[in-house]
């Protein structure tokens, strides 16, 4: 073998294979580095997208907290948003401030995060592109429509939220992503919250007791007041439209039997001449009087010591109305009452002399005792004999001006409240029948139907079904009784944050303020026993209790906003003189009330019961904004409802 | 005789290399080693700059993570300093990450984004700024990477 000229072919095999080692090596170190650089760029760009995502988010809870606000500074909502929030409010809203329900996507831009971006182009950092995107997308609606019974609102829908925030550096690019699904709901708790005193089997012993000297009703306050006389027949439907309305279910007969703070009890003194053909006419000197009362001790024995009124027994005049349907007597709110009921007060008739201004009541008796000489009221016998002599010893004839106990629809009250001038001092008992044709027709309500007929205001509502609009002619209710009600799964639905007990609720919404921020509806499966001082955020919002509730420390809602607390399936217990700022429903239960409590808010209950024993009134104040038929208060109830589940990813 | 001498002189034909062929080879060897150690050098430097930019960008990652988890009560703004010397809620110990160790060293400046908080801020942008010695290099690398926290509640 020559080995001469194989050194050479040697060597450059050997630069061969070490070219071809170093070319590898080089190319894997250039990947490396390429990989690495990639990376730093990709971690910059993520962590600047996390950061803008930290802004948005924040500006999407800033726009929803705007939202949900009661404040009625933050009304109406678009003109009062500022420039970062007014564009996301735009999109969500409709031109009526009312959710507008439809998707859209939305480049956020704010000042901070305009900020944070001059600040990293600042330290070097470029990147070439970065951009915030909301997307709304709606879901299903809340509610099934059943074609019965409560219509759902469309406005009340799930949907989910996203927000991408895209970021550029250089070569790589990089997405954070924050996800969370919700509802737009409404806090109101739909057909209950037109009332202000809703009990679906009432206890007709309960409304009246037999009250004694240092006990006062419970007053319920049912939106505005007026006072007798000052409403116009044309504007008294609009009036009592907009009032909390009260329900004692449907078909059975209540007698509220009035007691003298009755708003609305006609204390008039009418006087009237004797006819001339009567005796008494003969003796020139007497007039017949007549005046209602409220159901009073002094029926059986006045000041004077004459009683006015009759033989009946102290059992069947003393025991009265302990709830006022139409506020208290200063402060008349008139009311539509939906049901059998009646109110009953005394109608206390007599002759008097016209110049000694001295009663002689006729008082109520039987004609027995007409024909008798022992007469009640400390009547002589003298006197008796010239009464029925005056009536030709006819009991029918004296009847009619014989003192009476007076039954008429509960809803008559309202005439007392209607401007009639003349007509209304005249006629001492007021029905919509009595009045002459020249009165004009009187307004029906254009928001509740019985039977398929508009409800009338001033006498008996009674149906089997109901049907309920809003002002603007949406329907809520169709053809449903109210009974129906009483299966309160309609609110529970509502509900995006679910609570094993009411510790871990107030811990999950508790502000740094302790102010309790409610995201729209909360749910508690266990009792709530509210023992400590409760503040709500101005958001205020529904509490839903599948168990008891027991107040027995204040509840207060900052801003009037509207609050409702909720037992779905238990009753709800109120202490004595204790003031809530919420409304309380319990359709499946006892709603108890203590002496001298004060419940700013509709209450709606299966059955109710009151202790009225004490010197200071309970009071019921309806709140306007829990009124589903109030297109104002329907705009103010809506809340974006986000889950308690939030995502934070990168894509 | 003549044909043993023959023989023998092809033999020394075959034998050993001759001057030329050698320092051919030494020169293009000579030549090309240089190219080819230069290479596996800058290879090196590659890996390591590779290498030293991924810790430093894990090193920026897991402190821009970390920070996340102060409280917003805790949160306020400084200019850049040494991680030796930060306030104690943005200690590396404090949030539970091994400090950066030689050649590395990290230095943070955090800002207020939003000072009126008109927005829903303040916003605290947090700058992590990596740098490490490197005999090669002129100047020391940096890495610099940011975000923006609002501190949990």
């Amino acid at each position: 073998m020559n080995k001469k000229g194989i050194i050479l072919p040697g060597v450059l095999v050997l630069i061969s294979v070490l070219v071809l080692l170093a070319v590898t090596r080089h190319f894997f170190s250039r990947q490396q580095m390429h990989f690495s650089a990639l990376l730093a760029e990709k971690e910059q760009a993520y962590h600047i997208a996390v950061g803008l995502r930290e802004i948005a988010v924040k500006q999407i809870n800033r726009a929803i907290e705007f939202y949900n606000s009661s404040d009625p500074e933050t009304f109406p909502k678009l003109e009062k948003s500022d420039a970062t929030t007014r564009p996301l409010l735009e999109k969500l809203l409709s031109g009526t401030n009312e959710p507008s329900g439809k998707a859209f996507k939305l480049s956020l831009t704010s000042e901070s995060a305009e900020e944070y971006l001059t600040m990293i182009r600042k330290n070097g950092v470029e990147p070439s592109a970065a951009e915030t995107i909301i997307s709304f997308t709606p879901e299903k609606p809340l509610f099934e429509n059943s074609g019965r019974g409560i219509v759902p609102d469309p406005a009340e829908i799930f949907w989910k939220l996203i927000i991408r925030c895209r970021v550029r550096v250089d070569r790589s690019e990089a997405t954070a992503v924050w996800y969370k699904q919700g509802r737009t709901i409404s806090i109101q708790p739909s057909i209950p919250g037109k009332f202000s005193f809703f009990v679906l089997e009432p206890e007709p012993d309960k409304l009246n007791l037999p009250l004694s000297e240092s006990s006062l009703p419970l007053v319920i306050n049912n939106g505005n007041i007026t006072s007798a006389e000052s409403i116009n027949p044309p504007e008294s439907g609009e009036f009592i439209d907009r009032q909390g309305w009260v329900y004692l279910g449907e078909n059975a007969e209540i007698t509220m039997r009035l007691n003298r703070q009755a708003p609305f009890l006609n204390g008039n003194f009418f006087i009237s001449p004797v006819d001339s053909s009567d005796y008494l006419a003969t003796l020139g000197t007497f007039a017949w009087y007549y005046y209602c009362d409220g159901f009073d001790k002094s029926l059986k024995t006045s000041p004077d010591g004459i009683s006015p009124f009759a033989e009946f027994a102290e059992n069947q005049i003393l025991p009265t109305s302990s709830v006022l349907f139409n506020g208290s007597k200063d402060s008349p709110s008139p009311t539509l009452v939906i049901g059998r009921v009646l109110r009953s007060y005394p109608i206390i008739q007599g002759l008097t002399g016209r110049k000694s201004g001295k009663r002689f009541p006729f008082p109520a008796i039987s004609g027995e005792t007409f024909n008798g000489t022992s007469w009640p009221c400390r009547l002589k016998a003298a006197e008796a004999e010239m009464i029925k002599r005056n009536f030709s010893n006819d009991y029918q004839k004296y009847s009619q001006r014989m003192s009476f106990i007076y039954h008429e629809p509960f809803n008559a009250a309202n005439l007392q409240s209607l401007k009639l001038g003349k007509l209304h001092r005249e006629y001492a008992i007021l029905q919509p029948s009595a009045l002459p044709a020249e009165t004009g027709s009187l307004p029906v309500s254009r928001r509740l139907q019985a039977n398929s007929a508009p409800a009338g205001f001033f006498d008996f509502v009674s149906a089997t079904t109901f049907s309920l609009t809003d002002e603007n002619g949406r329907q809520i209710l169709r053809e449903a009784s109210f009974a129906s009600m009483s299966d309160p799964e309609f609110l529970r639905q509502r509900a995006s944050l679910v609570c094993s007990n009411f510790k871990e609720l107030v811990n999950k919404i508790s502000g740094a303020d302790k102010t309790l921020k409610f995201p729209g509806a909360a749910l508690v499966k266990d009792d709530v026993d509210i023992n400590s001082p409760m503040q709500i955020s101005d958001a205020g919002g529904l509490l839903l209790v599948n168990g008891n509730v027991t107040v027995s420390a204040p509840v207060t809602v900052s801003k009037g906003a509207l609050f409702t607390i909720v037992s779905l399936g238990g009753n709800i217990s109120v202490s004595d003189k204790i003031s809530v700022d919420s409304g309380l429903i319990c359709l499946s239960g006892l709603l108890q009330i203590g002496r001298g409590s004060k419940i700013n808010g509709g209450i709606a209950c299966k059955r109710f019961s009151a202790d009225l024993s004490g010197p200071v009134a309970a009071e019921i104040r309806y709140h306007k904004a829990a009124d589903p038929t109030d297109s104002k208060a329907v705009r103010a109830s809506y809340r974006l409802s986000p889950d308690e589940k939030e995502y934070y990813f990168v894509e | 005789m003549p044909a043993a001498m023959n023989k023998k002189k092809t033999n020394t034909a075959f034998l050993g290399f001759s001057l030329v062929e050698i320092l051919v080879a030494l020169t293009i060897l000579t030549f090309v080693a240089g190219s080819i150690f230069s290479a596996f050098s800058t290879s090196r430097q590659m890996l390591y700059s590779a290498k030293e930019l991924s810790e430093a960008t894990s090193l920026a990652s897991s402190y821009l993570a970390a920070v996340t988890q102060i409280r917003r009560k805790d949160l306020s703004a400084f200019p850049l300093i040494d991680e030796a010397s930060l306030p104690g809620p943005f200690k590396p110990e404090t949030l539970n990450l091994p400090p950066a160790t030689p050649p590395y060293y990290r230095k943070v400046s955090v800002f207020a984004v939003d000072r009126p908080g008109l927005e829903g801020g303040p916003f605290f942008k947090v700058n992590v700024e990596i740098t490490w010695t490197k005999k090669s290099a002129k100047a020391e690398p940096v890495y610099l990477s940011s975000t923006i926290i609002r501190g949990r509640p």
